[in-house]
């Protein structure tokens, strides 16, 4: 049996209301968006590395997942429930050991905190620009809805290897209103649809966001 | 994908009993052949976790849920916990209840698990109690489950919908050692397909009187 184990976090929270007047968002849209991420990777799965001394290791692979997407709620509700997997050694915090053992309290505290810390601003967005929403499981929510329709039209929704489908977050001309509306309306599908599993690829420099503690920790 | 469940309820009592199963191989194998070696080992106990819940509208109601690995058993609850983020889920008696932070619903029965009646305690709160039982299917014919059903003089009855119903009585006069293998019984029960056990207005009043109410204050 292998455990997933958590290596990382970082939280970005995004002021959905400076967005340009005009800009289509959904309904109850929350005023604070949380894009939560976890740099991890399963217990045994590895990959080759070339250290600092120039040598190949073969290291337990990792990369930025997302967490959660959502509000303060949907996001403590999605760490919630994922917390039972810490009780059963599922998940762990960077390694298998003792030392990567973690009560299901201590996990959603640990997550708590971590939205407490959440990067704003263009600093959080960063990593989110030209990174890719990966949605499975969603062919019949983007048919239903308008702005994914349009987006498809425009050939914005891009198939994804296991029938998923992918969608480039591109911000407009020194303007991130594009990537904080379609990250708005993939929010509002997924709680329409909780079935959709949600993800981002091609997440870029996350590492800008952590303390220079949490940046050695790798 | 687990869901949250968002019907609004209120947890009102609840109560965590540990029943040990490390002397009932004979017993285990005599009703499902060949699990008694795999489940009769020292330390081996089911958990049985009975819940008092209301819902709007509806008189409070005694659930059961049951594990044998304790992890599992907190699992349950670590699940059931995310619906107490926005207050679906709240806790105490009628008139003080409150929300709680999924950590500190967590915490509360961590405490109340590690706390559970054990031993003839637990066996005391079981015999006698009255249960209903209902699940979408189960091994009929001469499977083990119906060969423990008829052992206790119990049978299934057939819903419109395909699914089973089932009433169970813990008799007072069964033996400790039927009675805890009864125990095992209703974890099997618990964990048939769509499963749920409520408990008849008599036991349901017993536990009541039983218990404490759950106290979010606390925490």
């Amino acid at each position: 049996m292998s455990s997933f184990l958590e290596y990382r976090h970082a939280a970005i929270a995004i002021d959905t209301t400076i967005v340009s007047a005009g800009v289509d968002m959904p309904a109850n849209v929350p005023a604070r968006l949380y894009v939560v991420l976890v740099e991890g990777g399963d217990s045994n799965v590895t990959t080759i590395k070339r250290g600092a001394d120039g040598r190949k290791r073969e290291v337990l692979a990792r990369r930025w997942l997302l967490a959660a997407l959502g509000d303060h709620d949907d996001v403590m509700e999605r760490v919630a429930l994922y917390s039972g997997s810490t009780e059963s050694g599922n998940t762990c915090m960077g390694t298998r050991g003792a030392s990567g053992c973690i009560s299901p309290e201590q996990y959603i505290r640990k997550y708590r905190r971590l939205l407490a810390n959440a990067t704003g601003g263009w600093d959080g967005l960063m990593p989110l620009l030209h990174a890719k929403v990966v949605l499975d499981g969603a062919d019949e929510a983007l048919s239903q809805t308008p702005f994914f329709q349009a987006l498809a039209d425009q050939g914005r929704i891009r198939p994804h290897p296991y029938e998923q489908k992918a969608i480039r977050l591109t911000p407009g001309d020194g303007s991130a209103d594009s990537v904080i509306q379609t990250l708005s309306h993939v929010h509002a599908i997924t709680r329409e649809f909780p079935g959709i599993r949600l993800g981002i690829d091609e997440l870029g420099y996350v590492d800008a966001l952590l303390s220079r503690y949490a940046r050695r920790a790798a | 994908m687990q869901t949250v469940n968002t019907t609004p309820r209120i947890e009102r009592r609840h109560l965590h009993l540990r029943v040990g199963l490390q002397h009932l191989e004979r017993e285990i194998d005599a009703f499902w052949p060949r699990m008694g070696e795999s489940i009769a080992y020292p330390g081996q106990a089911v958990r049985l976790s009975f819940l008092l819940e209301e819902q709007a509208d509806r008189p409070p109601m005694w659930h059961l849920h049951a594990a044998l690995a304790a992890y599992h058993e907190m699992e349950h609850f670590c699940t059931r916990s995310a619906a107490t983020v926005r207050g679906h889920l709240t806790v105490g008696e009628a008139g003080v209840e409150k929300r709680m932070l999924p950590e500190d619903y967590i915490a509360m029965h961590r405490k109340a698990l590690a706390d559970a009646l054990t031993g003839v305690a637990a066996l005391d709160v079981l015999s006698g109690l009255r249960l209903h039982a209902s699940f979408a299917y189960y091994d009929l014919g001469d499977g083990p489950d119906q060969v423990w059903f008829a052992a206790r003089g119990w049978s299934p009855s057939r819903r419109d919908d395909g699914g089973w119903e089932l009433d169970m009585v813990l008799s007072p006069s069964t033996s400790p050692t039927d009675l805890a293998t009864d125990a095992f019984g209703l974890y099997k029960v618990a964990h048939l397909h769509e499963a749920c056990i409520t408990l008849d207005s008599t036991s349901q009043q017993r536990l009541t009187e039983i218990t404490a109410p759950a106290m979010a204050s606390l925490f």
